[in-house]
């Protein structure tokens, strides 16, 4: 268990935001995949196994609640996280109907963050097995 | 004796009535005093009078026949017979004709005609001269004076003369004999028509007088009653119009205050006492320049108009009240006019603009909010997504940064964004459309759980706890986690407050129908609802023994931004107002410096 690689995609269109997810879970030992818009991650998912997806809402190509559904259309268990600088959208009822395992408010406490990562991602490697 | 009969009954009737006092008289009690029964009325008309008379004439005819010859033979004639019983034929006659014939002026004459040939055929038959039955004439001379016309009294006489002429010349061949006893008796005849027609005509004369008196009286007296029915309608009716535009005037919410041509003022209605305090007794017959200072610019306003002839229009004026505060008005002037269009005065209007001077601040609050919070929703986004990445990499730099010093700053650098974060929340939070998710909550596991996350602070400031929770307190439907950081909010402004430490109350309780009003003011409609549905409230009270809050901050605690506190942002209590609020609920303050303050949380209960 402590050998696999999980493998992390990120959406984030802002640089600076993408590059401290990265380094910080990079450093926590996690395999990290970034993507800039949301066709990107529909394009990587399709290339990459990927074990979580982490993703803002507000993308230039398009918004998360129209990614997401399709994503999930392909991937129904990928546990899918949401940092989003709107506040107040971690109680927003569509975004919680699309099936979300998780919202983060930036700025994102990256502590909290890494725990639930891997909290979700254990929880399915044990529903896995 | 006739003659008085005559002038008795020339005096009474024509009125057709025979009173009491004329009966009387007919049955020769002269000019008697009025009887007992002279309240009883006996109806008799010119036909029964006239009757009445010539049933006499033929009583005196037959007596006069009957004593002419000492024998009686006359009446054995049977002439005499047929005379007397057609006379008394014409009088039976008459007495089927219909009363209102002899009302007629040619009616009467004819009869007297009639009567004087009955005589003349009487006297004719018992032999003329030798006969005292030429004063039978006197009677029908004093009978016809019932016309009360001289012309027919004279008439009557001549005509029984020329018959009496006519009859002695028929037995003596002259017509005027050279006997001076017979001869006297044709100017008798005259002077008793010129007397009975004279006394007729005074008779007539006085009655006329009398009826054209009664007459004028009956008429003046109706025309006394209809001015005075008149006059009481008119006044009644004025009174009912100036009682109507009494009403008007004292109904009115604006202030009406009317001022004459010298300067004085005439009206000063309830709706000008509700506005300025000045009560209209005071003012009323004030001249405008001894009016009280705070009137001053109504009084000016009036002085213009009355000089310039022109009203004037003043608005956003400030009008000082007896109550000692100053209200928003709009006064305005206009010339009073009579209906001549002539000047009388000038009238000054106040209204009172308080409640829609409030309502445009409100609105334009409204207005700002809206702004802000679209603002801040924007600039939050766009300031939150580098402060993600600042956050993050200070974090980053802080946990990297051996040397002390400069890890220092990153700390600083880390906690500034928390800092500014947080502000970035707090204008979200209140400008963020309300929207709550209500589930029935246990308030005191609340309140509780807010005392337990504080108790380390609580300690800290020495802030002693009291709980007055009411033992039947229901579960309110609230918004568990808005409702936590409201409490959560008060709780730490109150422990705030106490500085040097206190005593925090916390209470729980339920109230109906009394909801008071909030000093933020922000939710009059809401308060009005409640007060009106008598809505059952819980109600949270956080008490603390503090410094209090000033009075003139009172009104301004639950605007945004406004704090006292230098690190705040100013949007706790206002968004706590907010949570409340939209929870169709109350937030109540009440504080007295030095003393403490109390806040209220009001929540309508479901109906169980």
């Amino acid at each position: 268990m402590e050998t696999k690689t999980f493998t992390i995609l990120l959406a984030e269109d802002e640089e600076a935001s993408r590059l401290l997810y990265t380094e910080e879970l990079t450093e926590a030992g996690f395999n990290v995949v970034t993507a800039e818009n949301g066709l990107q991650v529909l394009g990587t998912l399709e290339d990459v196994r990927v074990d979580l997806l982490m993703t803002d809402i507000k993308m230039p190509d398009m918004h998360a609640l129209e990614m997401i559904p399709r994503v999930r259309a392909e991937h129904p268990d990928l546990p899918i996280l949401v940092a989003s600088a709107f506040k107040g959208m971690e109680n927003d009822f569509a975004l919680k109907e699309c099936g979300i395992q998780g919202f983060f408010v930036k700025p994102v406490n990256l502590d909290a963050l890494k725990l639930e990562i891997r909290r979700l991602l254990e929880a399915r490697t044990v529903s896995a097995a | 004796m006739g003659l008085f009969l005559a002038r008795q009954l020339l005096f009474q009737q024509g009125m057709s009535t025979f009173t009491a006092a004329a009966t009387e008289a007919f049955l020769g009690n002269p000019l008697g005093k009025a009887p007992a029964f002279s309240n009883k009325k006996i109806n008799l008309n010119k036909r029964d009078i006239l009757a009445c008379f010539r049933a006499l004439v033929l009583l005196v005819l037959l007596v006069l026949l009957f004593f002419n010859n000492a024998d009686g033979s006359s009446l054995a004639d049977p002439k005499v017979f047929w005379l007397l019983g057609s006379f008394a034929a014409s009088i039976a006659g008459m007495l089927l004709m219909k009363p209102l014939w002899f009302e007629k002026k040619a009616v009467l004459p004819v009869f007297f005609l009639l009567d004087t040939l009955f005589i003349t055929a009487g006297i004719y038959l018992t032999g003329v001269t030798d006969t005292d039955l030429f004063l039978i004439f006197f009677i029908t001379v004093f009978i016809s004076a019932m016309s009360q016309d001289i012309k027919s009294v004279f008439g009557v006489a001549i005509v029984s003369c020329a018959l009496y002429a006519f009859l002695q010349y028929k037995t003596t061949g002259v017509f005027f004999s050279e006997d001076t006893a017979l001869l006297v008796r044709f100017p008798f005849l005259f002077v008793a028509a010129a007397m009975s027609g004279f006394i007729a005509m005074e008779g007539k004369k006085n009655k006329d007088e009398k009826s054209h008196l009664e007459e004028m009286n009956r008429f003046l007296a109706q025309q006394a009653d209809a001015s005075t029915s008149k006059l009481l309608e008119t006044n009644r009716r004025l009174k009912s119009l100036l009682e109507y535009h009494h009403c008007v005037l004292s109904s009115l919410k604006t202030g009406v205050i009317v001022a004459q041509m010298d300067g004085t003022v005439r009206t000063f209605n309830a709706g000008a006492r509700q506005i300025t305090g000045f009560v209209e007794a005071e003012m009323a017959d004030q001249k405008l320049e001894d009016l009280p200072e705070a009137l001053a610019p109504v009084a000016r306003a009036l002085e213009v108009t009355l000089r310039e002839q022109k009203g004037c229009l003043q608005e956003h004026l400030e009008l000082k009240t007896t109550r000692s505060e100053s209200i928003p008005v709009t006064l305005e002037t206009s010339v009073l006019k009579g209906g001549n269009g002539q000047m009388l005065g000038a009238i000054a209007t106040l209204k009172d603009m308080t409640l829609l001077h409030q309502m445009e601040t409100q609105l334009l609050r409204a207005e700002r909010l809206s702004a802000l919070g679209e603002m801040a929703a924007g600039v939050a986004h766009e300031i939150k997504n580098p402060l993600n990445a600042i956050q993050g990499f200070s974090n980053r730099l802080s946990a990297k940064i051996t040397d002390p010093s400069l890890k220092k700053y990153a700390d600083i650098i880390v906690e500034e964004v928390r800092r500014m974060d947080t502000t970035i929340n707090d204008v979200l939070e209140y400008s963020r459309p309300d929207r709550v998710a209500k589930e029935p909550a246990d308030v005191h596991k609340i309140l509780e759980e807010t005392l337990a996350f504080l108790s380390e602070k609580l300690e800290k400031a020495r802030v002693e706890v009291k709980r007055e929770f009411s033992a039947d307190f229901p579960k309110v439907g609230l918004d568990l986690v808005k409702m936590r950081q409201v409490i959560l909010n008060l709780v730490l402004n109150a422990v705030q407050a106490m500085d040097k430490g206190g005593c925090l109350t916390l209470k729980t309780g339920v109230v109906e129908g009394v909801v008071p009003r909030a000093d933020g003011g922000q939710n009059e409609a809401l308060i009005f609802q409640q007060l009106f549905l008598r809505q059952k409230m819980a109600v949270i009270s956080i008490e603390d023994t503090g410094c209090g809050i000033p009075k003139e901050n009172m009104s301004k605690l639950f605007h945004p931004f406004f704090t006292t506190k230098i690190t705040g942002t100013g949007l706790g209590l206002s968004i706590c107002n907010k949570i409340i609020s939209s929870h169709g609920g109350t937030l109540d303050v009440r504080s007295t410096v030095g003393k403490g303050s109390v806040f209220m949380i009001y929540l309508p209960l479901e109906d169980q």
